[in-house]
Formats: C-alpha cells, sequence, structure tokens
C-alpha cells in the first residue's frame, strides 16, 4: 500500500534523524531545507508530477496520501504548500518546457524552493489593485514594487511574482507572473516579526532583470492563469490535517469515561473524567475535524478527475480552516494552564498560527463570497 | 468510501424526486398517502430488505440518499419506520420475548412491498417488566404522526438492561392514541400492552450504540439533513427573486454569507453522513476503531444534522420575512418539522457527548 510505503519513508534513518532533530530545535523557526533535500531524495515531494520532471508519475490521490503522512510526521509543510503545491503546479500547469526542466526536478528533489510574491501593502485579496510594475527592458522587463507578508522568501530561491505590465484594460488585465530569482542583488528581503512561529517578509524588488524565459503563462496572462490555478491550491488538505492534529492534542489528557454519556435517557456512571461539555466538544470537534478531512479528500477526488471547480474547493477551504482555527481555541481553552509543558508548547503554537488560517490562500471572506456567488446564480443544483 | 454519489443513487434519488414532484401542491406540500404510493411504485420500501425478503438488498449508502431526498420536501416519512421495522425483525430480539417468530417473519415481504407500515413513538416514559405472556408496556410516549393505515407502533421502552424498542399492534388491548397540543405529535398510552417482540438494549453494557440504533440515527441524520438542505433552498431562491431597496436582499453579504456557511457545513454534514452509512454497511457497527466506527458515525451525523438541522430551517424561516411565518409558506413546514424531528432519538447536546465519550475510547 502507498500509504505504508509513505510511512516506511518517513521512518527511514536519515530522514527519521533529521525530522527528530528539525522538531526538537529550540529555534522558532528553523531552516527545514535539508529535511526537504532528504524527502525529495525519498521520492515524496513531486509525487503526481510526470517523472521527466522529477515527479514519481503518480496519481493526486497519492500526492494527497504522502501529503498527510508528512504533515503526521511532523514536516513543517510551508515549503511544500508554496513551493511545489503552488508554484510547481502552477508552472505544471502554464509554464514553458523550459520553465518545467528547468525548475521542476529541483524543487521535486528538494534541492530548490519557491514562494509566492502576491501580495502587497494596502491590497490583500483584491490582487487587481496591485502596484508592482514590470516594465519592458532590452532583454525583458525591470520589476520596481515590493510584496508583504510572504513565507520563507528568506531561503527560497525563486519567487513567483505578479506584477503589472499594462494599465490598458480593466484591473484584471495586464497582469503577468514572473519567476524571479530571490538571490538577485536586487531583490531584498526583510523579516517581520509576527505572533506566529513563521515569520513573514517584506520583499523589495529593486529594478530586478528578468527575461523572457521567466514570464509564466504569458504576458497579460496572469489573472488567467491565476484563476485557473487557485483552485489547486485551495484542496483545504493543509487546513484539515492542521485541525487532525491540533484535535489529537487537545484530545490529550482526557481519558475516556466508564461508561458512556448515552442519550437514550439512561445515564450511565458518572465516573471521573472528562465534564459532560468536554465531553460534547470532544464529540463536536472531532465531528468537524473528520468533515474537514472528508470535503478536502473530495476535492483530491475532484483533481484526479479533472473536475475540479471553485465551489467544491472554496469551500472546503472555508470550512477546513475555520475549523482548524476552532480547534486551535477550543484545545488551548481546554488545557489551560494544567498542560504538561510540550502540550502546552503545541497549543501555544497553534493557537498563534490559528488567525492567519483564515486569511492565508484566500481569505474566508473571499471563500463565502465564492460560495455565495454559485449558490445566488443557481450554480449548485 | 466514495464521496461523489455514484449512478445508482443519483437515479434512485432523480426518481424519487420526480415521483414526489408530479404529486406535490404548488407549494410542495405532499399528502402522506401519496409519498407512500411513490415510495411503493418505485419498490423503495424494499430498498434495504435481503433478496429471500423480497428485498433489493441494498445499504444504507443508497438508503440515505432517499431519507435525504424525503426530508428535503418536508415529508411525512414512512419509509424510517418501516425500514427499522424490518431491521428490528431481523436483528437477534431480547431473551423472554414471547414473541410469534412465524407470524413476524411473514411481516417482511409485507414491509418489502410497503402494504405494512409502522409508527415510531419517542421518549422515555413506557416501561416494560416481564410477565406472562410476554413483554408488558406501561406509560406514556409521544408519537409523531404515524403514516395512515400504520399497523404497528414502535416504542422505547425502557427495562432493567436499558433502552429497547417494543413492537405494539395498533389493536392492543390498553393501548390509546390521543392528539395533543403539540402538532404533529399525538399522546400513545400504553396500559398492560403486551409487546409482540422486544429488540435487544439500544445501547450495550459499555454503553456503545447497537447495530440497530446505529442505521436508525444514520437514516434518521439523512433525513434531517434533506429537512435543512430543503429549507436552504428555499431561502436562496427567496434572497434571489425577494427585492427590497431596489435589489435582490441576497445581494447584502449579510444575507448571503450566513447562506454559504450554512451550504459548506451542509455539505459537510452530507459526507458524515455518507462515511457513516458506509461504515455500517462494511459491517462496522457499533466497535472497531473508535475514530472509523458505524457507532461514532451515526451519533456524530445525527448530532451535527439534528443541529443543523434547527438553526438553517430557523434561519431559512428568517430569510423569508413575515411571509415565511404564514402558513402557506413552505419554509414553515420545514421548520415545524425540524422541531420533531430533531431530537427524535435524543437531545443534540447528548449525542455529542456520546460521541465525545466514542472518541475517547
Amino acid at each position: 500500500m502507498f500509504r505504508e510505503r509513505v510511512k516506511e519513508e518517513l521512518r527511514s534513518p536519515d530522514l527519521g534523524a533529521a525530522l527528530a532533530a528539525l522538531l526538537g530545535s529550540a529555534e522558532r523557526e528553523p531552516d527545514e531545507r535539508g529535511v526537504y533535500r532528504l524527502l525529495g531524495e525519498h521520492g515524496l515531494l513531486g509525487v503526481d508530477w510526470p517523472r521527466r520532471y522529477g515527479g514519481q508519475g503518480r496519481t493526486a490521490v497519492h500526492a494527497a496520501i504522502a501529503v498527510e503522512e508528512m504533515m503526521r510526521a511532523g514536516v513543517p509543510d510551508t515549503l511544500f504548500v508554496n513551493g511545489v503545491q503552488t508554484v510547481g503546479n502552477l508552472l505544471l500547469l502554464a509554464g514553458t518546457e523550459e520553465q518545467k526542466q528547468r525548475i521542476l526536478p529541483r524543487l521535486a528533489a528538494g534541492r530548490c524552493f519557491a514562494s509566492v510574491l502576491y501580495t502587497e501593502p494596502g491590497v490583500g485579496s483584491d490582487l487587481s489593485a496591485l502596484t508592482t510594475r514590470a516594465v519592458p527592458v532590452d532583454g525583458g522587463h525591470r520589476i520596481d514594487g515590493v510584496k508583504m507578508f510572504n513565507l520563507k522568501s528568506g531561503i527560497t530561491d525563486y519567487g513567483l511574482c505578479a506584477a503589472r505590465t499594462s494599465t490598458e484594460g480593466s484591473r484584471y488585465e495586464g497582469l503577468t507572473l514572473f519567476l524571479v530569482d530571490m538571490r538577485a542583488p536586487e531583490v531584498l528581503a526583510e523579516r517581520l516579526d509576527t505572533m506566529s512561529d513563521e515569520q513573514f517578509y517584506r520583499v523589495a524588488l529593486d529594478g530586478v532583470r528578468v527575461t523572457g524565459a521567466d514570464v509564466v503563462g504569458g504576458l497579460g496572462q496572469g489573472w488567467a492563469v491565476l484563476a485557473e490555478a487557485l483552485p489547486l491550491e485551495r484542496t483545504g488538505l493543509d487546513f484539515a490535517l492542521r485541525a487532525e492534529r491540533w484535535y489529537r492534542a487537545g484530545c490529550g489528557g482526557f481519558d475516556a469515561p466508564e461508561g458512556l454519556a448515552g442519550s437514550d435517557g439512561h445515564d450511565r456512571a458518572a465516573a471521573p473524567g472528562p465534564t459532560a461539555d468536554q465531553l460534547a466538544d470532544i464529540g463536536r470537534h472531532g465531528a468537524a475535524t473528520s468533515a474537514a478531512r472528508l470535503l478536502a479528500w473530495r476535492c483530491v477526488g475532484s483533481a484526479e478527475a479533472g473536475r475540479l471547480d471553485e465551489l467544491g474547493t472554496s469551500t472546503a477551504k472555508w470550512y477546513a480552516s475555520e475549523q482548524a482555527a476552532a480547534v486551535a481555541r477550543w484545545a488551548t481553552a481546554a488545557h489551560d494552564f494544567d498542560a504538561p509543558p510540550e502540550l502546552a508548547a503545541l497549543l501555544d503554537s497553534a493557537y498563534r498560527e490559528a488567525p492567519g488560517l483564515t486569511l492565508s490562500g484566500g481569505t474566508s471572506e473571499m471563500m463565502l463570497q465564492t460560495i455565495s456567488s454559485f449558490l445566488l446564480a443557481g450554480g449548485t443544483t | 468510501m466514495r464521496l461523489e454519489l455514484d449512478d445508482v443513487q443519483r437515479d434512485l434519488l432523480l426518481a424519487l424526486r420526480a415521483g414526489l414532484g408530479r404529486v406535490a401542491a404548488a407549494d410542495g406540500r405532499l399528502d402522506p398517502a401519496e409519498v407512500h404510493s411513490c415510495l411503493a411504485e418505485l419498490d423503495l420500501f424494499a430498498l434495504e430488505l435481503p433478496d429471500d425478503a423480497g428485498g433489493l438488498a441494498f445499504g444504507l449508502d443508497h438508503a440515505a440518499p432517499v431519507c435525504e431526498e424525503l426530508g428535503q420536501w418536508a415529508a411525512a416519512d414512512p419509509y424510517r419506520a418501516g425500514a427499522l421495522f424490518a431491521d428490528l425483525l431481523r436483528a437477534p430480539r431480547a431473551d423472554g420475548a414471547q414473541h410469534q417468530p412465524r407470524d413476524l417473519d411473514e411481516l417482511l415481504p409485507l414491509l418489502a412491498t410497503g402494504k405494512l407500515t409502522a409508527g415510531l413513538a419517542a421518549g422515555t416514559g413506557v416501561v416494560a417488566t416481564p410477565g406472562t405472556g410476554g413483554w408488558r408496556l406501561h406509560g406514556d410516549c409521544a408519537l409523531p404522526d404515524p403514516p395512515p393505515e400504520a399497523a404497528f407502533h414502535l416504542v422505547p421502552v425502557r427495562h432493567g438492561g436499558g433502552t429497547a424498542l417494543a413492537v405494539v399492534a395498533v389493536d392492543s388491548p390498553g393501548l390509546g392514541c390521543a392528539p395533543t397540543g403539540r402538532d404533529g405529535v399525538r399522546r400513545l398510552r400504553l396500559a398492560g400492552v403486551t409487546a409482540h417482540a422486544l429488540s435487544t438494549p439500544l445501547h450495550d453494557a459499555d454503553g456503545l450504540p447497537s447495530p440497530l440504533l446505529v442505521r436508525a440515527r444514520i437514516r434518521q441524520a439523512a433525513y434531517l439533513l434533506g429537512l435543512a438542505a430543503g429549507a436552504h433552498r428555499l431561502a436562496v431562491a427567496r434572497a434571489v427573486t425577494r427585492r427590497q431597496f431596489d435589489r435582490s436582499i441576497g445581494d447584502n453579504q449579510a444575507v448571503a454569507f450566513p447562506l454559504a456557511e450554512q451550504f459548506a457545513r451542509l455539505e459537510a454534514a452530507r459526507l458524515l453522513v455518507h462515511e457513516a452509512g458506509w461504515h455500517s454497511d462494511s459491517g462496522g457497527d457499533g466497535g472497531g476503531d473508535s475514530s472509523g466506527s458505524a457507532a461514532l458515525g451515526a451519533t456524530q451525523s445525527l448530532a451535527c444534522t439534528a443541529e443543523l438541522a434547527l438553526q438553517v430551517t430557523a434561519h431559512a424561516v428568517h430569510v423569508h420575512g413575515a411571509a415565511g411565518i404564514a402558513t402557506s409558506s413552505a419554509v414553515q413546514r420545514h421548520y415545524r418539522a425540524a422541531a420533531v424531528e430533531a431530537t427524535r432519538w435524543g437531545a443534540p447536546a447528548a449525542l455529542w457527548r456520546e460521541a465525545g465519550a466514542l472518541r475517547l475510547r
């Protein structure tokens, strides 16, 4: 079974040791690239990519299984989600053959890393309002602007940058995606301290040069490419897996009551253990966490069948991210100051990360806007 | 497990929808006798029964969409009680029950064709005591409107071993049925009524729900999901057509976003219900891995859909404005049905406690 194979790979001596060292690090945001190189060597990145691009040639279902097991083993997933899943899959969808050959095999091998450069100061969810300019120059374009709230920009090699190449037409036209060399001297990544473990970056692009070979999806096609690629990012699986991990942590320390709390009118033995309210919360959050995973897996199935739709992904993303955030709050409050140190640290980290979940990858309001648009247009029957 | 309906499920659902649509009044109201005829014509009473009882041998995986569709119409539903009756007849029964196996076994083919229907009572007020000639039942309980021509009622009864389900004939000596002040609910009074059959306890000694209860909860969850989804559909339609201040009320995010949230919660609940059905069909009743068992799935999906039905139907009435309160409005039928159906197998809070305890096993 593929899932068992993935678990075995994750338990292999080199990967297991590297992961244990990473998870045991006292650093707030330790560099996980070493672990990713090993993940690449063990064939766990780019699982569903064609072999000619360094992948394993497997299905979207296999890729999702690999993600589940990696996250359950504690692999920090931002480099995966931003690099392999978002940038890699977008290149697979809209990149040139040269771009695919140049970047995908190294992403799949954990030898290079990528992040997105979309958001700007004051832009937020409305990408059509971005102001970063890409001006034609000899041999390509020159990009100037500032990108904000990016993760991992200090250790990534490529940034997928959305920039305005034309002011003609609507605000949605004239956007272009570029691959930017994050090591270029005109790229300055500054850390912005945040309350969560992972830090934001402010990335200043000060006349960085790109060539025609760095244009992804064609000049002026940025919005169309993003619209097509966004559902690929929003299966909700990464959020559902956070909910699962934090739910399990939240249940830690609660023992099963000696008699189950029956609903048929017979009160069973009131043994020491969780209170009635705690039991009900464990039931509620357990169900919602399971449902988040099912919604995410339905999207994976749709992707496999080639019919991933925006309604399904927005639904899964909204539900899973809201549930993960809710679980983080519940688990933190449920344990209060009595949690053992390791659990307290995990729940504290979860609580600090939670607010970002309903913002990243499309805010909850954007998801609800999408869902309600389908509903009111009669697109859900 | 499949996370989308297969062709057979979809065909069943569409056939039922078309059948009910043909006999529904303009406001969507359905005569209970017409619902019964529609189910019988489509052979749906035979859906879960085995071949040797004249059944089609499908599982809950296929029954759940049928129950959901009946809920979508807020239709009086003879299916759930009939299927539960058939489960009870096929399951081991309580020791000491002086039932008449042969007579009861002969009921299965009648249930399969819809020629026999039953009412399903609710509440904890009936006590069963062993006596000469079988279990004697005393007390009273609620009886949500039974199907027309119901020949039996299934009554929850308490005895020393817990709560079980008793089968009583509607013409049993000592059985009385009277209207109550509550809409759609009658009162059953049992004074020394002899049970025709008694199920094993609905929970075992460890508190695990029995396979009989697991299956009943899943069907109930599917029906409640349908009630909520039907009300939601009406609310969305209202949000599109109702204009205020020169625009559709659905153009306001304060109206649109709660409907979007409810849509997501309904989708999530639907997957939980279908997962529970799948686990039950796969033999996961009442035990096994706590996170994957049908017992947990049935309990949590019923708790989830009961709460959703109460919330979504109430919100749907609100979206309709004052017009939603008028009895000519379709949505108020969903709201009123939710009050009866949401607690039929226990209050949602109690179900959540049970689900929590199952998860900690």
